[in-house]
């Protein structure tokens, strides 16, 4: 097990090993740097979580996993940009985040449960890396967004609120009933909050997507914020009395 | 302060509809690997 927990993060490590040397390459050497340091302890973060999943679920890591942890490698991405102190939505800082959002919130998300089914590889420590990954993306893409993207800084409190209300709903019930019945709308309030993140960091983003960004922010992140909430209360509910 | 030059009207229209390509390609895809 531990085997495959450390082929899976030197993949990871190394996947971002290109974008910090693109990084130093134009924005100079303390960018770069900074951009490694970010990425590099964003991933050891993430796979150091995933080792102890794993083993207290004493499950195996899978191909398909490996698919949804290079989601980390989205993060990760985001993360370093953070660090490095770059702060442009053009070039290729902009493209590098915007891009990774993408391929993290749509091509990965979007395919590895599908995938996972059609190989027959679904798993308990499948679906909490999925939703696990997908919460930190959301919190990194939130923070790259409010501080690269324009943003207001309130589009934060939704993704960081999930954990808040995850760490008090696990002093009462189990994490696997947190999650177990998500109503029909929280999964379109979860993408419209990502779609905003999306439009916010786009790098060809001109007048028209700042006029859209900027009616849109004071209606998704207060409703996804409300959304957050009402499965907090509803996974309290379920508590057995 | 860092300067960023906003794209043109132009750029952002085929940026988006690129995107919106892309975003139908993956949807497709999907759809695909959950037939049975």
């Amino acid at each position: 097990m531990p085997g495959r927990l450390a082929v899976i993060s030197i993949g990871l490590l190394a996947a971002s090993a290109a974008p910090a040397l693109a990084m130093r390459r134009s924005y100079g050497s303390k960018a770069g740097a900074r951009f490694a340091a970010g990425s590099v302890l964003a991933t050891l973060a993430q796979q150091s979580l995933v080792g102890i999943a794993a083993a207290r679920k004493n499950a195996n890591l899978t191909a398909v996993d490996a698919m949804t942890l290079s989601r980390g490698v989205a993060s990760a991405v985001l993360v370093g940009l953070l660090m490095s102190g770059v702060r442009r939505r053009n070039g290729l800082a902009g493209w590098l985040g915007w891009g990774s959002l993408v391929y993290g919130s749509i091509v990965c998300d979007w395919l590895d449960g599908p995938i996972a089914r059609r190989l027959g590889a679904t798993s308990e420590l499948g679906a909490l890396l999925d939703l696990e990954s997908d919460s930190w993306l959301t919190l990194t893409a939130a923070s790259s967004a409010a501080t690269w993207g324009g943003l207001p800084g309130y589009c934060m409190a939704a993704p960081l609120a999930r954990y808040a209300l995850m760490v008090a709903a696990l002093r009462r019930i189990p994490y696997s009933q947190i999650y177990a019945d998500e109503p029909p709308w929280a999964r379109p309030f979860g993408i419209a909050q990502m779609a905003l993140f999306t439009a916010a960091m786009a790098p060809f983003g001109a007048a028209g997507t700042r006029i859209a960004v900027r009616l849109a922010a004071p209606l998704v992140a207060p409703l996804q914020l409300v959304g957050m909430l009402l499965l907090y209360r509803r996974s309290q509910r379920s508590i057995p009395t | 302060m860092t300067v960023q030059t906003p794209p043109s009207r132009r750029r952002e229209l085929i940026g988006w509809t690129g995107f919106l390509l892309f975003v139908a390609m993956v949807f497709r895809l999907r759809r695909v690997l959950d037939r049975r």
